[in-house]
Protein backbone atom coordinates (compact mmCIF):
# COMPACT_ATOMS: atom_id res chain seq x y z
CA UNK A 1 0.00 0.00 0.00
CA UNK A 2 1.32 3.17 -1.16
CA UNK A 3 1.98 6.11 1.52
CA UNK A 4 -1.00 8.55 0.27
CA UNK A 5 -2.97 5.43 0.67
CA UNK A 6 -1.58 5.54 4.30
CA UNK A 7 -2.28 9.32 4.85
CA UNK A 8 -5.37 9.38 3.07
CA UNK A 9 -6.32 6.25 5.65
CA UNK A 10 -5.29 8.18 8.48
CA UNK A 11 -7.03 11.09 7.46
CA UNK A 12 -10.45 9.14 6.40
CA UNK A 13 -10.11 7.07 10.51
CA UNK A 14 -9.98 10.99 12.11
CA UNK A 15 -12.98 12.07 10.08
CA UNK A 16 -14.93 9.26 11.00
CA UNK A 17 -14.20 9.63 14.58
CA UNK A 18 -15.08 13.37 14.48
CA UNK A 19 -18.30 13.12 12.71
CA UNK A 20 -19.54 10.10 14.89
CA UNK A 21 -17.67 11.73 18.36
CA UNK A 22 -19.52 15.04 17.78
CA UNK A 23 -22.83 13.38 16.22
CA UNK A 24 -22.62 10.95 19.57
CA UNK A 25 -22.29 13.83 21.45
CA UNK A 26 -25.33 15.68 20.26
CA UNK A 27 -27.41 13.01 20.47
CA UNK A 28 -26.65 12.76 23.77
CA UNK A 29 -27.27 16.05 24.97
CA UNK A 30 -30.63 16.01 23.08
CA UNK A 31 -32.17 12.50 23.26
CA UNK A 32 -31.61 12.05 27.17
CA UNK A 33 -33.78 15.29 27.43
CA UNK A 34 -36.36 13.91 24.97
CA UNK A 35 -36.52 10.45 26.40
CA UNK A 36 -36.83 11.99 30.28
CA UNK A 37 -39.57 14.60 28.38
CA UNK A 38 -41.37 11.38 26.42
CA UNK A 39 -41.12 9.05 30.01
CA UNK A 40 -42.72 11.86 32.04
CA UNK A 41 -44.88 13.75 30.39
CA UNK A 42 -46.98 10.45 29.54
CA UNK A 43 -50.34 10.32 31.14
CA UNK A 44 -49.90 9.46 35.03
CA UNK A 45 -45.91 10.73 35.11
CA UNK A 46 -44.59 13.68 36.66
CA UNK A 47 -45.19 16.47 34.19
CA UNK A 48 -48.35 14.94 32.64
CA UNK A 49 -49.01 16.78 29.58
CA UNK A 50 -50.07 14.10 27.46
CA UNK A 51 -51.20 16.09 24.34
CA UNK A 52 -47.43 17.60 23.45
CA UNK A 53 -46.21 13.74 24.65
CA UNK A 54 -47.91 12.30 21.23
CA UNK A 55 -46.87 15.06 19.15
CA UNK A 56 -43.35 14.73 20.35
CA UNK A 57 -43.61 10.79 19.77
CA UNK A 58 -45.06 10.85 16.41
CA UNK A 59 -42.44 13.68 15.55
CA UNK A 60 -39.67 11.13 16.75
CA UNK A 61 -41.50 8.01 14.90
CA UNK A 62 -41.14 9.75 11.47
CA UNK A 63 -37.30 10.82 11.38
CA UNK A 64 -36.69 6.95 12.74
CA UNK A 65 -38.78 5.89 10.17
CA UNK A 66 -37.23 7.62 6.94
CA UNK A 67 -33.84 5.30 6.25
CA UNK A 68 -30.54 7.65 7.15
CA UNK A 69 -29.37 8.04 3.23
CA UNK A 70 -32.52 9.86 2.10
CA UNK A 71 -32.43 12.06 5.65
CA UNK A 72 -28.85 13.22 4.67
CA UNK A 73 -30.34 14.10 1.39
CA UNK A 74 -33.77 15.70 2.55
CA UNK A 75 -31.46 17.71 5.45
CA UNK A 76 -29.29 19.42 2.76
CA UNK A 77 -31.19 23.04 3.51
CA UNK A 78 -31.60 22.61 6.64
CA UNK A 79 -27.99 21.36 7.03
CA UNK A 80 -26.92 24.47 5.08
CA UNK A 81 -28.84 27.08 7.24
CA UNK A 82 -27.36 25.61 10.56
CA UNK A 83 -23.58 24.54 9.23
CA UNK A 84 -23.55 26.88 6.39
CA UNK A 85 -22.34 24.43 3.77
CA UNK A 86 -23.77 21.49 2.32
CA UNK A 87 -20.12 19.68 1.95
CA UNK A 88 -17.85 18.02 4.21
CA UNK A 89 -17.51 16.61 7.59
CA UNK A 90 -19.90 19.47 9.12
CA UNK A 91 -22.08 19.07 6.43
CA UNK A 92 -22.34 15.19 7.67
CA UNK A 93 -22.52 15.53 11.36
CA UNK A 94 -25.78 17.52 10.78
CA UNK A 95 -27.93 14.47 9.29
CA UNK A 96 -25.92 11.87 11.52
CA UNK A 97 -26.90 13.62 14.90
CA UNK A 98 -30.35 14.13 13.96
CA UNK A 99 -30.91 10.54 12.86
CA UNK A 100 -28.82 9.46 15.50
CA UNK A 101 -31.02 11.64 18.67
CA UNK A 102 -34.60 9.84 17.89
CA UNK A 103 -32.58 6.85 18.03
CA UNK A 104 -30.89 7.15 21.73
CA UNK A 105 -33.91 8.60 22.99
CA UNK A 106 -36.08 5.82 22.25
CA UNK A 107 -33.65 3.16 23.60
CA UNK A 108 -32.64 5.49 26.64
CA UNK A 109 -36.57 6.06 27.15
CA UNK A 110 -37.26 2.12 27.29
CA UNK A 111 -34.29 2.37 30.44
CA UNK A 112 -36.35 4.91 32.33
CA UNK A 113 -39.18 3.47 31.86
CA UNK A 114 -38.46 0.08 33.58
CA UNK A 115 -37.23 2.48 37.00
CA UNK A 116 -39.43 0.61 39.99
CA UNK A 117 -42.01 3.37 40.48
CA UNK A 118 -41.49 2.42 43.82
CA UNK A 119 -38.40 4.32 43.41
CA UNK A 120 -39.80 7.56 42.21
CA UNK A 121 -43.09 7.12 45.58
CA UNK A 122 -40.08 6.50 48.02
CA UNK A 123 -38.40 10.35 46.30
CA UNK A 124 -41.79 11.80 46.72
CA UNK A 125 -42.46 10.77 50.57
CA UNK A 126 -39.07 12.31 51.54
CA UNK A 127 -40.00 15.23 49.38
CA UNK A 128 -37.86 15.49 46.44
CA UNK A 129 -39.86 17.58 44.14
CA UNK A 130 -39.95 16.37 40.10
CA UNK A 131 -36.67 17.78 39.10
CA UNK A 132 -35.26 16.08 42.10
CA UNK A 133 -36.59 12.66 41.09
CA UNK A 134 -34.70 12.91 37.34
CA UNK A 135 -31.51 13.89 38.60
CA UNK A 136 -31.58 11.75 41.66
CA UNK A 137 -33.99 8.44 40.75
CA UNK A 138 -34.80 8.39 37.49
CA UNK A 139 -31.26 9.42 35.50
CA UNK A 140 -29.05 7.06 37.99
CA UNK A 141 -31.21 4.24 38.50
CA UNK A 142 -31.90 3.84 33.95
CA UNK A 143 -27.57 4.65 33.68
CA UNK A 144 -27.09 1.18 33.09
CA UNK A 145 -29.35 0.95 30.56
CA UNK A 146 -28.39 4.74 28.82
CA UNK A 147 -24.84 3.66 28.83
CA UNK A 148 -26.11 0.27 26.70
CA UNK A 149 -28.12 1.99 24.29
CA UNK A 150 -25.51 4.46 23.92
CA UNK A 151 -23.33 1.94 22.63
CA UNK A 152 -25.52 0.52 20.35
CA UNK A 153 -26.49 3.96 19.20
CA UNK A 154 -22.56 5.01 18.19
CA UNK A 155 -22.09 1.52 16.49
CA UNK A 156 -24.88 2.18 14.66
CA UNK A 157 -23.47 5.67 13.76
CA UNK A 158 -20.31 3.91 12.84
CA UNK A 159 -22.21 2.16 10.16
CA UNK A 160 -24.40 5.15 9.14
CA UNK A 161 -21.30 7.66 8.54
CA UNK A 162 -19.96 5.58 5.61
CA UNK A 163 -22.88 6.91 3.71
CA UNK A 164 -20.97 10.26 4.65
CA UNK A 165 -19.15 10.70 1.31
CA UNK A 166 -22.78 11.64 -0.40
CA UNK A 167 -22.01 14.65 1.11
CA UNK A 168 -18.34 14.68 0.59
CA UNK A 169 -17.43 14.06 4.12
CA UNK A 170 -15.16 11.71 4.02
CA UNK A 171 -14.60 9.28 6.24
CA UNK A 172 -13.52 5.50 6.28
CA UNK A 173 -16.41 4.27 4.35
CA UNK A 174 -16.16 6.89 1.60
CA UNK A 175 -12.54 5.74 0.84
CA UNK A 176 -13.90 1.99 1.28
CA UNK A 177 -16.29 2.99 -1.61
CA UNK A 178 -14.03 4.70 -3.61
CA UNK A 179 -11.25 2.78 -3.81
CA UNK A 180 -12.04 -0.27 -3.11
CA UNK A 181 -15.59 -0.42 -4.36
CA UNK A 182 -15.20 1.92 -7.60
CA UNK A 183 -11.55 0.83 -8.11
CA UNK A 184 -11.23 -2.79 -6.92
CA UNK A 185 -8.69 -2.28 -4.96
CA UNK A 186 -9.37 -5.22 -2.21
CA UNK A 187 -6.81 -4.53 0.03
CA UNK A 188 -8.32 -1.19 0.26
CA UNK A 189 -11.49 -2.50 1.11
CA UNK A 190 -10.11 -5.02 3.84
CA UNK A 191 -8.28 -2.66 5.73
CA UNK A 192 -11.06 -0.54 6.14
CA UNK A 193 -13.04 -3.22 7.38
CA UNK A 194 -10.38 -4.34 9.30
CA UNK A 195 -10.47 -0.71 11.31
CA UNK A 196 -13.88 -0.32 11.33
CA UNK A 197 -14.32 -4.03 13.29
CA UNK A 198 -11.66 -2.76 15.39
CA UNK A 199 -13.70 0.26 15.88
CA UNK A 200 -16.88 -1.25 16.98
CA UNK A 201 -15.05 -3.73 19.09
CA UNK A 202 -13.87 -0.90 20.81
CA UNK A 203 -16.58 1.11 21.45
CA UNK A 204 -18.85 -2.45 22.17
CA UNK A 205 -15.87 -3.32 24.68
CA UNK A 206 -15.54 0.26 26.96
CA UNK A 207 -19.58 0.38 27.01
CA UNK A 208 -20.08 -3.11 28.23
CA UNK A 209 -17.68 -2.54 30.79
CA UNK A 210 -18.71 0.88 31.79
CA UNK A 211 -22.46 -0.92 32.53
CA UNK A 212 -20.43 -4.21 34.13
CA UNK A 213 -18.98 -1.33 36.52
CA UNK A 214 -22.55 0.35 37.16
CA UNK A 215 -24.03 -2.70 37.73
CA UNK A 216 -21.75 -4.55 40.06
CA UNK A 217 -22.51 -1.90 42.66
CA UNK B 1 -23.20 10.77 72.50
CA UNK B 2 -25.08 9.67 74.80
CA UNK B 3 -28.82 7.52 74.48
CA UNK B 4 -29.96 10.82 76.01
CA UNK B 5 -28.29 13.53 73.92
CA UNK B 6 -28.80 11.54 70.74
CA UNK B 7 -32.12 11.08 70.90
CA UNK B 8 -32.81 14.43 71.65
CA UNK B 9 -31.27 15.21 68.58
CA UNK B 10 -34.03 13.43 66.49
CA UNK B 11 -36.55 14.54 67.86
CA UNK B 12 -38.83 16.27 66.30
CA UNK B 13 -39.07 19.32 68.28
CA UNK B 14 -35.46 19.39 69.61
CA UNK B 15 -33.86 22.49 67.86
CA UNK B 16 -30.52 21.86 68.47
CA UNK B 17 -27.05 23.29 67.28
CA UNK B 18 -28.37 21.84 64.00
CA UNK B 19 -31.21 23.80 62.85
CA UNK B 20 -33.79 21.92 60.64
CA UNK B 21 -35.17 23.84 57.58
CA UNK B 22 -38.93 23.57 58.84
CA UNK B 23 -38.40 22.83 62.21
CA UNK B 24 -41.33 26.05 62.90
CA UNK B 25 -44.08 23.85 61.45
CA UNK B 26 -43.79 20.64 63.19
CA UNK B 27 -46.88 19.63 65.06
CA UNK B 28 -47.19 16.75 67.32
CA UNK B 29 -48.14 13.86 64.61
CA UNK B 30 -51.77 13.71 64.33
CA UNK B 31 -53.49 12.50 61.64
CA UNK B 32 -57.76 12.78 60.85
CA UNK B 33 -59.56 10.99 58.06
CA UNK B 34 -62.87 12.91 57.82
CA UNK B 35 -65.07 11.20 55.49
CA UNK B 36 -62.33 10.22 53.19
CA UNK B 37 -63.38 8.44 50.15
CA UNK B 38 -61.20 7.28 47.15
CA UNK B 39 -62.02 5.59 43.45
CA UNK B 40 -60.06 4.84 41.06
CA UNK B 41 -60.69 4.47 37.75
CA UNK B 42 -59.06 2.09 35.84
CA UNK B 43 -59.36 0.12 32.39
CA UNK B 44 -61.49 -2.89 34.38
CA UNK B 45 -64.12 0.37 35.65
CA UNK B 46 -64.40 1.74 38.49
CA UNK B 47 -62.97 0.98 42.02
CA UNK B 48 -63.97 2.44 45.31
CA UNK B 49 -61.00 1.63 47.19
CA UNK B 50 -61.98 3.33 50.25
CA UNK B 51 -65.79 4.83 51.27
CA UNK B 52 -65.89 7.46 53.75
CA UNK B 53 -63.42 6.63 56.15
CA UNK B 54 -63.40 8.87 59.40
CA UNK B 55 -60.70 8.45 62.32
CA UNK B 56 -58.70 10.06 64.71
CA UNK B 57 -54.71 9.06 64.74
CA UNK B 58 -53.40 10.55 68.19
CA UNK B 59 -49.84 12.06 68.63
CA UNK B 60 -47.50 9.74 69.65
CA UNK B 61 -49.69 6.66 69.13
CA UNK B 62 -48.63 3.10 67.22
CA UNK B 63 -51.59 2.43 65.22
CA UNK B 64 -52.38 -0.53 63.03
CA UNK B 65 -53.97 -0.65 59.79
CA UNK B 66 -55.73 -4.16 59.13
CA UNK B 67 -57.39 -6.03 56.90
CA UNK B 68 -57.79 -8.80 53.74
CA UNK B 69 -55.92 -7.76 50.56
CA UNK B 70 -57.56 -5.05 48.47
CA UNK B 71 -59.45 -3.92 51.80
CA UNK B 72 -57.93 -0.51 51.16
CA UNK B 73 -55.28 -0.15 53.71
CA UNK B 74 -52.12 1.17 51.25
CA UNK B 75 -54.77 3.58 49.91
CA UNK B 76 -55.74 5.09 53.09
CA UNK B 77 -51.85 5.17 54.52
CA UNK B 78 -50.75 6.95 51.28
CA UNK B 79 -53.66 10.07 51.58
CA UNK B 80 -51.55 10.72 54.94
CA UNK B 81 -48.62 12.31 52.32
CA UNK B 82 -50.66 12.67 49.53
CA UNK B 83 -48.85 10.05 47.29
CA UNK B 84 -52.73 9.39 46.61
CA UNK B 85 -55.06 12.29 47.04
CA UNK B 86 -58.56 11.30 48.37
CA UNK B 87 -61.45 11.64 45.63
CA UNK B 88 -63.98 12.79 48.47
CA UNK B 89 -63.55 13.60 51.69
CA UNK B 90 -60.76 14.93 53.58
CA UNK B 91 -57.22 14.17 55.38
CA UNK B 92 -55.89 16.52 58.57
CA UNK B 93 -52.53 15.98 59.26
CA UNK B 94 -52.13 18.21 63.02
CA UNK B 95 -55.13 20.01 61.79
CA UNK B 96 -54.01 21.33 58.86
CA UNK B 97 -56.08 20.11 55.35
CA UNK B 98 -53.14 18.54 53.29
CA UNK B 99 -56.10 18.33 49.97
CA UNK B 100 -55.65 22.39 49.00
CA UNK B 101 -51.20 21.96 49.42
CA UNK B 102 -49.52 22.70 46.36
CA UNK B 103 -45.64 21.45 45.22
CA UNK B 104 -44.58 23.62 48.00
CA UNK B 105 -46.68 23.06 50.67
CA UNK B 106 -47.13 18.89 49.67
CA UNK B 107 -42.71 18.64 49.81
CA UNK B 108 -42.90 20.16 53.06
CA UNK B 109 -45.33 17.97 54.20
CA UNK B 110 -43.68 15.29 53.34
CA UNK B 111 -40.75 15.89 54.88
CA UNK B 112 -42.56 15.90 58.05
CA UNK B 113 -44.20 12.57 57.22
CA UNK B 114 -41.40 9.60 56.88
CA UNK B 115 -42.22 6.29 55.23
CA UNK B 116 -41.12 2.75 54.90
CA UNK B 117 -41.93 0.11 52.34
CA UNK B 118 -42.36 -3.59 51.74
CA UNK B 119 -39.56 -3.65 49.20
CA UNK B 120 -37.26 -0.70 51.02
CA UNK B 121 -37.17 1.21 47.67
CA UNK B 122 -33.54 2.10 48.19
CA UNK B 123 -31.67 3.74 45.53
CA UNK B 124 -29.10 1.08 44.02
CA UNK B 125 -27.04 4.01 42.20
CA UNK B 126 -26.65 5.49 45.92
CA UNK B 127 -24.37 4.31 49.00
CA UNK B 128 -26.28 3.58 52.19
CA UNK B 129 -24.87 7.40 53.04
CA UNK B 130 -25.79 9.10 49.78
CA UNK B 131 -30.07 7.13 49.98
CA UNK B 132 -30.03 8.21 54.06
CA UNK B 133 -28.88 12.00 52.69
CA UNK B 134 -31.08 12.45 50.09
CA UNK B 135 -33.98 13.90 51.77
CA UNK B 136 -31.52 16.15 53.50
CA UNK B 137 -29.47 17.10 50.09
CA UNK B 138 -32.76 17.94 48.28
CA UNK B 139 -34.29 20.26 51.20
CA UNK B 140 -31.03 22.13 51.02
CA UNK B 141 -29.49 21.48 53.99
CA UNK B 142 -25.51 22.45 54.84
CA UNK B 143 -23.32 19.37 54.15
CA UNK B 144 -21.63 19.34 57.21
CA UNK B 145 -25.04 19.47 58.98
CA UNK B 146 -26.20 16.51 56.54
CA UNK B 147 -23.33 14.42 57.73
CA UNK B 148 -24.28 15.07 61.11
CA UNK B 149 -27.69 13.95 60.93
CA UNK B 150 -27.04 11.25 58.39
CA UNK B 151 -24.43 9.86 61.08
CA UNK B 152 -26.89 10.35 64.00
CA UNK B 153 -29.76 8.48 61.92
CA UNK B 154 -27.27 5.37 60.90
CA UNK B 155 -26.62 4.95 64.53
CA UNK B 156 -30.00 5.04 65.74
CA UNK B 157 -30.82 2.19 63.20
CA UNK B 158 -27.61 0.15 63.91
CA UNK B 159 -25.62 1.07 60.78
CA UNK B 160 -22.50 2.85 61.70
CA UNK B 161 -19.84 1.23 59.51
CA UNK B 162 -22.06 0.66 56.59
CA UNK B 163 -22.14 3.76 54.60
CA UNK B 164 -20.26 3.20 52.07
CA UNK B 165 -22.03 0.00 51.08
CA UNK B 166 -24.68 -0.05 47.96
CA UNK B 167 -28.04 -1.75 49.03
CA UNK B 168 -27.74 -4.75 46.77
CA UNK B 169 -25.16 -5.52 49.33
CA UNK B 170 -27.57 -5.77 52.63
CA UNK B 171 -29.73 -8.33 53.79
CA UNK B 172 -33.37 -6.93 54.00
CA UNK B 173 -33.09 -6.04 57.43
CA UNK B 174 -30.13 -4.41 56.92
CA UNK B 175 -31.99 -2.74 53.76
CA UNK B 176 -35.34 -1.74 56.19
CA UNK B 177 -32.71 -0.12 58.42
CA UNK B 178 -31.68 2.31 55.99
CA UNK B 179 -35.20 2.97 54.54
CA UNK B 180 -36.07 3.67 58.28
CA UNK B 181 -32.92 5.81 58.57
CA UNK B 182 -33.71 7.47 55.78
CA UNK B 183 -37.59 8.14 57.20
CA UNK B 184 -35.96 9.51 60.41
CA UNK B 185 -33.19 11.79 59.07
CA UNK B 186 -35.96 14.68 58.39
CA UNK B 187 -36.87 14.36 61.69
CA UNK B 188 -40.90 13.44 60.77
CA UNK B 189 -43.33 13.65 63.48
CA UNK B 190 -45.26 10.73 61.51
CA UNK B 191 -43.98 7.63 60.04
CA UNK B 192 -45.54 5.13 57.77
CA UNK B 193 -45.03 1.70 57.35
CA UNK B 194 -47.04 -0.13 54.52
CA UNK B 195 -45.88 -3.70 55.40
CA UNK B 196 -42.37 -2.92 56.34
CA UNK B 197 -41.72 -6.49 57.81
CA UNK B 198 -43.54 -8.16 55.08
CA UNK B 199 -40.32 -9.42 53.29
CA UNK B 200 -38.12 -10.09 56.09
CA UNK B 201 -37.90 -13.77 58.36
CA UNK B 202 -39.26 -13.91 61.67
CA UNK B 203 -36.20 -13.01 63.86
CA UNK B 204 -35.39 -9.83 61.53
CA UNK B 205 -39.20 -8.95 61.58
CA UNK B 206 -38.53 -8.97 65.67
CA UNK B 207 -35.60 -6.92 65.37
CA UNK B 208 -37.12 -4.31 63.07
CA UNK B 209 -40.07 -4.35 65.34
CA UNK B 210 -38.02 -3.63 68.40
CA UNK B 211 -36.18 -0.83 66.51
CA UNK B 212 -39.63 1.24 65.57
CA UNK B 213 -40.83 0.46 69.04
CA UNK B 214 -37.62 2.01 70.83
CA UNK B 215 -37.94 4.82 68.16
CA UNK B 216 -41.40 5.52 69.08
CA UNK B 217 -40.51 5.72 72.75
CA UNK B 218 -37.45 7.63 72.49
CA UNK B 219 -38.59 10.31 69.56
CA UNK B 220 -42.14 9.97 70.19
CA UNK B 221 -43.60 10.42 66.90
CA UNK B 222 -46.59 8.44 65.40
CA UNK B 223 -46.24 5.46 64.02
CA UNK B 224 -49.06 3.64 61.47
CA UNK B 225 -48.25 1.07 60.16
CA UNK B 226 -50.07 -1.83 57.77
CA UNK B 227 -49.76 -5.35 58.14
CA UNK B 228 -50.81 -8.69 57.52
CA UNK B 229 -49.01 -10.38 60.40
CA UNK B 230 -51.32 -10.44 63.54
CA UNK B 231 -48.52 -10.93 65.69
CA UNK B 232 -46.81 -7.48 64.73
CA UNK B 233 -50.53 -5.79 65.53
CA UNK B 234 -49.97 -7.43 68.78
CA UNK B 235 -46.87 -6.88 69.51
CA UNK B 236 -46.42 -2.80 68.93
CA UNK B 237 -49.30 -1.49 68.01
CA UNK B 238 -51.90 0.56 70.84
CA UNK B 239 -54.77 1.04 68.55
CA UNK B 240 -56.12 -0.79 65.06
CA UNK B 241 -58.44 -0.42 62.57
CA UNK B 242 -59.92 -2.79 60.53
CA UNK B 243 -60.66 -2.07 56.90
CA UNK B 244 -63.00 -4.64 54.58
CA UNK B 245 -63.49 -3.28 51.38
CA UNK B 246 -62.50 0.40 51.69
CA UNK B 247 -64.91 0.56 54.73
CA UNK B 248 -64.52 0.52 58.49
CA UNK B 249 -65.39 -2.98 59.96
CA UNK B 250 -63.82 -2.38 63.63
CA UNK B 251 -61.79 0.44 65.29
CA UNK B 252 -60.26 0.42 68.97
CA UNK B 253 -57.83 -0.74 71.47
CA UNK B 254 -55.93 -3.48 70.18
CA UNK B 255 -56.61 -5.64 73.53
CA UNK B 256 -60.09 -5.12 72.56
CA UNK B 257 -60.62 -5.51 69.00
CA UNK B 258 -57.99 -8.93 69.24
CA UNK B 259 -59.40 -9.42 72.37
CA UNK B 260 -62.68 -9.59 71.60
CA UNK B 261 -63.46 -9.40 67.49
CA UNK B 262 -67.01 -8.62 67.03
CA UNK B 263 -66.73 -8.29 62.90
CA UNK B 264 -66.65 -11.38 60.81
CA UNK B 265 -63.45 -9.70 58.64
CA UNK B 266 -61.78 -9.52 61.75
CA UNK B 267 -62.84 -12.74 63.11
CA UNK B 268 -61.67 -14.18 59.99
CA UNK B 269 -58.08 -12.29 60.35
CA UNK B 270 -57.31 -13.10 63.74
CA UNK B 271 -58.04 -17.11 62.86
CA UNK B 272 -54.68 -18.30 62.73
CA UNK B 273 -53.42 -16.71 65.56
CA UNK B 274 -56.09 -18.51 67.49
CA UNK B 275 -54.60 -21.53 68.32
CA UNK B 276 -55.96 -22.33 71.83
CA UNK B 277 -59.53 -24.49 70.00
CA UNK B 278 -57.56 -27.80 69.72
CA UNK B 279 -57.47 -29.16 66.14
CA UNK B 280 -59.28 -32.51 67.12
CA UNK B 281 -62.10 -30.63 68.61
CA UNK B 282 -62.31 -29.08 65.46
CA UNK B 283 -62.00 -32.12 63.27
CA UNK B 284 -65.22 -33.52 65.71
CA UNK B 285 -67.02 -30.49 65.56
CA UNK B 286 -70.73 -31.19 64.40
CA UNK B 287 -72.76 -27.93 64.07
CA UNK B 288 -75.82 -29.23 65.18
CA UNK B 289 -76.55 -32.06 68.18
CA UNK B 290 -77.14 -35.60 66.73
CA UNK B 291 -78.76 -37.56 69.81
CA UNK B 292 -79.42 -37.16 73.30
CA UNK B 293 -75.93 -37.85 74.37
CA UNK B 294 -73.91 -34.93 72.91
CA UNK B 295 -72.18 -32.88 74.44
CA UNK B 296 -72.15 -28.68 73.52
CA UNK B 297 -69.13 -27.04 73.18
CA UNK B 298 -69.28 -23.49 75.09
CA UNK B 299 -66.78 -21.07 73.69
CA UNK B 300 -65.84 -18.33 76.32
CA UNK B 301 -64.01 -15.15 75.30
CA UNK B 302 -62.94 -12.20 77.13
CA UNK B 303 -60.83 -8.92 77.26
CA UNK B 304 -59.79 -6.35 79.35
CA UNK B 305 -61.35 -8.28 82.90
CA UNK B 306 -61.16 -10.78 84.75
CA UNK B 307 -61.62 -14.78 84.06
CA UNK B 308 -65.01 -15.65 84.31
CA UNK B 309 -65.29 -17.57 87.66
CA UNK B 310 -65.28 -21.78 86.63
CA UNK B 311 -67.09 -22.51 89.93
CA UNK B 312 -70.12 -20.03 89.34
CA UNK B 313 -70.62 -21.75 85.65
CA UNK B 314 -70.25 -24.99 86.59
CA UNK B 315 -73.31 -24.08 89.45
CA UNK B 316 -75.22 -22.89 86.87
CA UNK B 317 -74.18 -25.63 84.63
CA UNK B 318 -76.20 -28.32 87.15
CA UNK B 319 -74.10 -31.37 85.74
CA UNK B 320 -70.88 -31.62 84.97
CA UNK B 321 -68.55 -29.30 82.65
CA UNK B 322 -65.62 -30.19 81.37
CA UNK B 323 -62.79 -27.64 80.51
CA UNK B 324 -61.22 -28.71 77.23
CA UNK B 325 -59.02 -25.99 76.35
CA UNK B 326 -57.81 -22.21 78.02
CA UNK B 327 -55.54 -19.87 76.90
CA UNK B 328 -55.14 -16.48 78.57
CA UNK B 329 -52.88 -14.17 76.94
CA UNK B 330 -51.54 -9.84 78.07
CA UNK B 331 -51.94 -7.42 75.59
CA UNK B 332 -50.99 -3.73 77.07
CA UNK B 333 -51.39 -4.90 80.11
CA UNK B 334 -54.63 -6.38 79.74
CA UNK B 335 -55.86 -9.86 79.71
CA UNK B 336 -57.02 -11.86 76.50
CA UNK B 337 -58.64 -14.83 77.40
CA UNK B 338 -60.52 -18.08 75.37
CA UNK B 339 -62.42 -20.56 77.43
CA UNK B 340 -64.17 -23.75 75.94
CA UNK B 341 -66.04 -26.15 77.76
CA UNK B 342 -67.66 -29.43 76.99
CA UNK B 343 -71.27 -29.65 78.80
CA UNK B 344 -72.47 -33.11 79.10
CA UNK B 345 -76.68 -33.67 78.47
CA UNK B 346 -78.92 -32.56 80.76
CA UNK B 347 -76.89 -29.22 80.97
CA UNK B 348 -78.82 -26.35 81.89
CA UNK B 349 -77.27 -23.98 79.09
CA UNK B 350 -79.63 -20.83 79.03
CA UNK B 351 -78.49 -20.98 82.65
CA UNK B 352 -75.06 -21.15 81.76
CA UNK B 353 -75.57 -17.88 79.62
CA UNK B 354 -76.78 -16.03 81.77
CA UNK B 355 -74.16 -16.74 84.21
CA UNK B 356 -71.68 -15.71 81.31
CA UNK B 357 -72.93 -13.70 78.67
CA UNK B 358 -70.07 -13.88 76.25
CA UNK B 359 -70.96 -17.83 76.30
CA UNK B 360 -71.46 -19.20 73.01
CA UNK B 361 -72.53 -22.75 71.44
CA UNK B 362 -70.15 -23.10 68.72
CA UNK B 363 -71.17 -26.87 68.28
CA UNK B 364 -71.46 -30.38 69.73
CA UNK B 365 -69.29 -33.31 69.94
CA UNK B 366 -70.52 -37.21 70.08
CA UNK B 367 -69.78 -38.54 73.93
CA UNK B 368 -67.18 -40.42 73.30
CA UNK B 369 -64.79 -38.06 70.99
N1 LIG C 1 -53.57 2.84 41.21
C1 LIG C 1 -54.69 2.08 41.24
N2 LIG C 1 -55.49 1.98 40.17
C2 LIG C 1 -56.61 1.24 40.18
N3 LIG C 1 -57.03 0.54 41.24
C3 LIG C 1 -56.28 0.58 42.35
C4 LIG C 1 -55.06 1.34 42.41
N4 LIG C 1 -54.52 1.19 43.64
C5 LIG C 1 -55.36 0.38 44.31
N5 LIG C 1 -56.42 0.01 43.55
C6 LIG C 1 -57.54 -0.83 43.97
O1 LIG C 1 -58.04 -0.34 45.17
C7 LIG C 1 -58.36 -1.37 46.07
C8 LIG C 1 -57.59 -1.19 47.37
O2 LIG C 1 -56.23 -1.33 47.11
P1 LIG C 1 -55.12 -1.20 48.24
O3 LIG C 1 -53.80 -1.31 47.57
O4 LIG C 1 -55.38 -0.01 49.06
O5 LIG C 1 -55.41 -2.51 49.10
P2 LIG C 1 -54.57 -3.10 50.32
O6 LIG C 1 -55.52 -3.26 51.43
O7 LIG C 1 -53.36 -2.30 50.55
O8 LIG C 1 -54.20 -4.53 49.74
P3 LIG C 1 -52.87 -5.40 50.00
O9 LIG C 1 -53.01 -6.01 51.34
O10 LIG C 1 -52.95 -6.44 48.91
O11 LIG C 1 -51.69 -4.51 49.87
C9 LIG C 1 -58.03 -2.66 45.35
O12 LIG C 1 -59.22 -3.18 44.81
C10 LIG C 1 -57.10 -2.25 44.27
O13 LIG C 1 -57.22 -3.08 43.16
MG1 LIG D 1 -51.24 -2.67 50.31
Amino acid sequence: MSPQMIDRLWQAFQDTLFMVGVSAGIAVLAGIPLAVFLVTSGHGGIFPTPRLNRIVGLAVNGFRAVPFIVLLVALIPFTRLVVGTTIGVWAAIVPLAVSATPFFARIAEVSLREVDPGLIEAAQSIGCRRWHIIRHVLLPEAMPGIIGGLTITVVTMIGASAMAGVVGAGGLGDVAMRYGYQRFDTNVMLVVIAILIVMVSAVQFTGDTVVRRLKAR
Amino acid sequence: MTDAAFSAGLRPSAVQGVVSLDSAVRGPGTVRFEGVGKVFHSSAGEVQALKDISLDIRAGEVFGIIGRSGAGKSSLLRTINRLEAPTTGRVLVDGQDISALQEDGLVRLRRRIGMIFQHFNLLSAKTVRENVALPLQVAGVARADITARVDEALKLVGLEGKDATYPSRLSGGQKQRVGIARALVSRPEILLCDEATSALDPETTLSILELLRDINRRLGLTIILITHEMSVIREICSRVVVLETGEIAEEGPVWQVFGAPRHPATQALLQPLQRDLPADLVAHLRPTSQGPRDRAVIDIRYAGRAAPDLSVLAQAAGAGLELLSAGVERIQGHSVGRIVLAAGPGTDLAAVQAAETTARVIGYVSAND
